[in-house]
């Protein structure tokens, strides 16, 4: 088992909605092929009302997770809990709202037909699936074209659509797999408009998202992947900060300076162990004639700190 | 609730289909097009080649009346004079004895054309006086009282009547109406030979199921297959599946909800071709059958074996073309098995089904279904044959066994060419067969006496052998027939040197040696049956009448038996009863311990107690099913086998037990006095009074009949038997648990037994077998 081990110690366990520990997923292969290894003792958890994004490249073992926590598929070991039940089971599963990335809703359906059968499915009385399906046509901008077949509608409508129909019955954990795939930036803001407005409400939000700047925005927390291993786990300002600072036990700093007569600054910067190593090489610039103009730490972004997590994990 | 849901989406899904939508056009294409037919019930009165239950005797009837002076003025000359000139001039080759084929239909034609007469007038060739000896049913003797004021299609009818009064033996059974089949509003040219009732049986039994099966079985299977083919490879498409995964329902139930959603196809166009189907018979040709309906659930079961299969080939490939391909290729192993089955059922084990059995000095005799006469050789364990030149056309009586001071006989007959001509072609010897003393293992078989033309079956009363024949019955002393020193010397020439004596032949007329025993007043034509009583009398049950006769002593005074000459033993009535029912229908008889038993098929039985004036009883059968052979034993017991293979027993007391045999096909009362029951193809089973069961012949079966047993039945058990799921359509229409093939009033026709247990069973647990591993294969697989 490798990679980050993180959490929040959450005070009351009503807090923790999703638990993963230990999980890992090796897929068989075929008869002479050996399994994919595609999660490697992964763990950690997310409380209420959290927003919590899911980073990696492809093959990182996101949509594993994602399943596992679904029941869709079963851990080789290790555990995934919803609400303090087992993923899959009925009790979890009416508890969470689902949007698959490449969302397929049978072409006979209508919007309107199509969160009626959800809800169904999802046990809701008859009265409540009228109210939602009217609130959640509204909600996601569908009025008007909800009594149209489904094969009319654009990739961003269907990606409406299944975000309804992930509402249907109110659920408590949202799973959301590329939610603003399709979108056009008026509807990815809708849509993290909404996600906004769910956080709000105590729900709590996963996001696989290949899109780093929509994590950034709407994340609390990200979890980074990579080659099955949990790299990192923490809010964004966490991870700038852990890059920003280097590796554990070092840190990067940009130092601005004048050289003698010189009019024109140079920032450089320096990979220390720590303050002694900066005061030497302060020092040493000043004994070469330098002005220091500035000494800041270096700031980073957060698709920088995933590429140096996980560039990391690809070496 | 939300697998209702799932189901209720397969529905929607359903009938947004365009395939669906196809299918039911043509579905109501057809319903339209049967929508204007309709029946319109006639009385019957043109004649027809199936009329005729005895053509070669009508021929040589009609070549008679046109060459015999004799025949002058009588009934049959008058209507052979004015038959149509061309083939009165044909018959009168026949009776000059040239060599003269006259089709069946040729002389059914040449009737129909003497039915009309100018109107209000009697046609030509009908006088009173010469039809004044004549027996007229009931029927001709009110139409000929009221012969003035009837129109001219009751002209024809009465017309009909007496020809049909003239040519006695001739003509089979037929309804007194017919149906004349329409087509918005237009008559056919013909009519049908059917009254209502068994328009309605032919209909239900026949017609539907065939409509039904071949619509379900070759045309909406295919088209439910194809397009419920996508439903599982879609469903497994992960942003399909995941969703569908991601909800608070099982995998169990979401795929069973998906198999049962994915039989809408088919429900959906089952239903409206049923519904329309039921309608149309209901309106138009006043059948209403409501279990017509049955078909839906029937044919959506056939349609679910496949739709299984369709479902397996989908989660195992995630490809909707591969599931097609799959279902159908299992398709074909369905056909094929079944075909190969079938052959097996009819050219293995069926031609070795013992249809009658008897005990001859300890040896066991039996006829075979092909009409093979075997005997078992218990030394070699196995059947051995006594006659096997049995062609498919052939006829052989049925073993009939005497006891004489010589020891033991058992008698028969082979009449050749008798498939289509139940009477057969040229004459018929008496096959005389004395079972091998101790240590032989031959049997001595030797032809003696020439039967009568048309002889059907053999019966031995007292000391005489009866002939039964399509014109009555005739009798010789046993002792004379089988003993070819005092038998009368056969002619080898069959008689042909003597033009007239050939006439008599064709006619019916029986060698010196038979004497005609039947009384004018009883009945002899189709469906008939000759028992003896045991008291030395003879019961004879011919349609809905039932007859008794008995020796009245020497006599050679007037109102003697028909064509019986002065000094022979006279038979008269004793009693006759009329039965309900069906008159046409086929029927068994025995007789025993002062009863009668006389069960149709169908099931309706009648018992008749010989003594007194009782009138028969009819009594309740204790299985759904016909008797197909029915024997008296020692104690006046009826042993019954029905087409069920069950065997019972009737008790004096009118109580039914049932014996303890399956799969029987024939009974004898042993030597003895054990009850010997033919079962399981060819095995023989013996029954003790206290119905203990102990198997007598177990023989050593062919390599073909052990590729059955060990090959061919476990492939039908595991192979699902889809093919006989028509019969169970059949079956849930008809209400009925077997089907007369044929004509129901000959006694050649075969009673078919639904086959509905082995179907159900085999295609009901493929269903369980295939979807338990479906739905284990699916709960258990990471997607």
């Amino acid at each position: 088992m490798g990679g980050v081990e993180a959490g929040y110690g959450w005070g009351m366990d009503d807090d923790v909605v999703a638990e993963i520990a230990g999980l890992t997923k090796t897929y068989r292969g075929g008869v002479r092929a050996e399994g994919v290894r595609a999660l490697r003792g992964v763990s950690f958890s997310a409380g209420r009302g959290e927003v919590f994004g899911l980073l990696g490249p492809n093959g990182a073992g996101k949509t594993t997770i994602i399943k596992s926590m679904l029941g869709i598929i079963r851990p080789t070991s290790g555990t995934a809990k919803l609400f303090g039940n087992p993923a899959g089971s009925l009790r979890s599963a009416a508890r969470v709202g689902y949007l698959p990335e490449s969302l397929r809703i049978d072409s006979h359906h209508t919007a309107r037909t199509a969160l009626s059968f959800y809800g169904r499915l999802s046990r809701l009385p008859g009265e409540v699936i009228r109210r939602r399906r009217e609130e959640l046509i509204d909600l996601v901008g569908l009025k008007g074209r909800d009594r149209e077949s489904v094969r009319r509608f654009s990739k961003g409508m269907y990606q409406r659509l299944g975000l309804a129909q992930a509402l249907m019955h109110d659920p408590d954990l949202l799973i959301l797999d590329e939610p603003t795939d399709g979108l056009d930036p008026v509807g990815r803001n809708e849509v993290r408009g909404v996600i906004e407005r769910l956080r709000e409400a105590g729900k709590t939000i996963f996001v696989n998202s290949h899109i780093l700047q929509e994590v950034e925005l709407v994340c609390d927390r990200v979890a980074v992947l990579a080659r099955g291993e949990l790299k990192a786990i923490g809010t964004i300002d966490d991870l700038r900060r852990q890059w920003s600072v280097g590796q554990p036990g070092r840190m990067i700093v940009e130092i601005e300076t004048v050289d003698g007569d010189a009019e024109a600054t140079v920032s450089r910067s320096y990979d220390l162990a720590d303050q002694s190593e900066l005061d030497a090489e302060v020092d040493r610039l000043r004994r070469g004639g330098a002005s220091i103009v500035a000494i800041r730490p270096r700031h980073v972004t957060l698709e920088q700190a995933f590429m140096s997590l996980v560039g990391e994990a690809e070496q | 609730m939300p697998y209702l849901a799932v189901i209720a989406d397969s529905f929607r899904a359903a009938t947004k289909s365009k395939v669906l939508w196809v299918a039911c056009v043509a579905i109501w294409i057809l319903l339209a097009l049967l929508a204007p037919s309709g029946t319109r019930e006639t009385l019957t009165t043109d004649f027809t080649a199936f009329d005729l239950d005895n053509a070669t005797r009508l021929k040589a009837m009609l070549a008679d009346g046109l060459v015999n002076p004799r025949t002058e003025g009588s009934a049959v000359g008058r209507i052979a004079a004015a038959i149509d000139e061309g083939l009165k001039t044909r018959l009168e080759r026949v009776g000059r004895g040239e060599d003269e084929r006259i089709r069946y239909d040729e002389l059914a034609g040449g009737l129909t054309g003497l039915l009309d007469a100018p109107e209000g007038e009697e046609p030509d060739w009908y006088d009173a006086a010469a039809w004044a000896g004549l027996r007229r049913t009931a029927e001709q003797e009110r139409l000929e009282k009221n012969v003035d004021d009837l129109d001219s299609q009751r002209r024809r009818r009465l017309n009909r009547l007496r020809i049909l009064s003239a040519f006695p033996g001739v003509f089979g059974a037929r309804t007194p109406t017919s149906l004349r089949p329409t087509y918005a509003g237009v008559d056919f040219p013909y009519d049908l030979p059917l009254d209502r009732d068994r328009f309605v049986t032919i209909v239900n039994q026949l017609v539907l199921p065939t409509i039904i099966s071949w619509l379900l079985g070759f045309v909406l299977i295919f088209l439910g297959i194809v397009v419920t083919a996508p439903i599982v490879p879609g469903m497994l498409q992960p942003g399909s599946l995941h969703l569908l995964l991601s909800k608070p329902i099982s995998r169990t139930g979401l795929l069973l909800s998906k198999f049962v959603g994915g039989c809408a196809f088919v429900l959906l166009c089952v239903t409206q071709l049923v519904i329309g189907l039921y309608l149309i018979l209901g309106l138009r040709l006043d059948v209403w059958n409501p279990r017509l309906l049955w078909c839906i659930p029937a044919s959506v079961f056939l349609f679910s074996v496949f739709y299984a299969v369709s479902v397996a080939a989908g989660l195992l490939f995630r490809s909707e073309v591969l599931s097609i391909g799959i279902t159908c290729c299992f398709g074909a192993v369905c056909l094929v098995t079944g075909v190969i089955g079938g052959v097996f059922d009819n050219f293995v084990t069926g031609r070795d089904v013992l249809v009658s059995v008897v005990q001859v000095d300890g040896h066991l005799v039996a006829r075979r279904s092909t009409g093979t006469i075997v005997a078992f050789d218990a030394e070699a364990g196995e059947w051995v044959d006594l006659i096997d030149d049995v062609r498919r056309d052939d006829r052989v009586f049925d073993p009939v066994v005497i006891r004489t001071e010589g020891g033991s006989r058992m008698l028969t007959a082979i009449s050749r060419g008798a498939r289509f001509n139940a009477y057969g072609m040229g004459s018929v010897d008496l096959l005389v067969f004395t079972p091998p003393g101790d240590g032989q293992t031959d049997w001595d078989v030797q032809p003696t006496v020439r039967l009568p033309a048309a002889t059907t079956g053999l019966e031995v009363v007292d000391d005489l052998l009866v002939a039964i024949h399509s014109v009555g019955l005739s009798s010789m002393p046993i002792e004379d027939a089988i003993n070819p020193e005092v038998a009368p010397e056969r002619s080898d020439d069959d008689g042909s040197a003597d033009w007239l004596g050939k006439l008599s032949r064709m006619m019916g007329g029986s060698d010196d040696a038979f004497r005609p025993m039947l009384p004018p007043e009883v009945r002899f034509s189709p469906p008939r049956r000759v028992a003896a009583g045991g008291d030395g009398s003879i019961w004879i049950g011919s349609g809905n009448q039932l007859s008794q006769i008995v020796r009245a002593g020497d006599s050679g005074a007037d109102g003697g038996s028909q064509g019986q000459d002065a000094g022979e033993t006279r038979w008269t009535v004793r009693r006759q009863s009329t039965l309900s029912g069906d008159s046409a229908m086929r029927f068994a008889m025995a007789v025993g311990g002062g009863r009668v038993l006389h069960s149709r098929a169908g099931g309706q039985t009648f018992l008749l107690t010989t003594a007194g004036e009782a009138e028969p009883e009819e009594i309740e059968l204790p299985v759904d099913g016909s008797v197909s052979a029915v024997v008296a034993d020692d104690r006046g017991r009826f042993l019954t086998v029905f087409s069920d293979g069950s065997l019972w027993r009737l008790s004096g007391e009118g109580q039914w037990e049932s014996l303890g045999v399956a799969g029987a096909s024939a009974v004898c009362v042993g030597e003895d006095g054990l009850v010997l029951a033919a079962v399981q193809t060819d095995r023989v089973v013996s029954v003790e009074d206290d119905r203990t069961v102990r198997r007598r012949v177990d023989p050593s079966v062919s390599a073909w009949r052990l590729a059955d047993r060990y090959v061919m039945s476990p492939l039908r058990f595991v192979v699902p038997q889809t093919g006989e799921l028509g019969d169970v359509i059949a079956s849930s229409i008809s209400g009925r648990s077997e089907v007369l093939m044929g004509d129901p009033s000959s006694d050649q026709t075969r009673v078919a037994r639904y086959r509905w247990f082995r179907p159900l069973v085999s295609c009901g647990g493929f269903i369980a077998v295939l979807m338990t591993f479906n739905v284990l294969f699916f709960r258990y697989r990471d997607y």
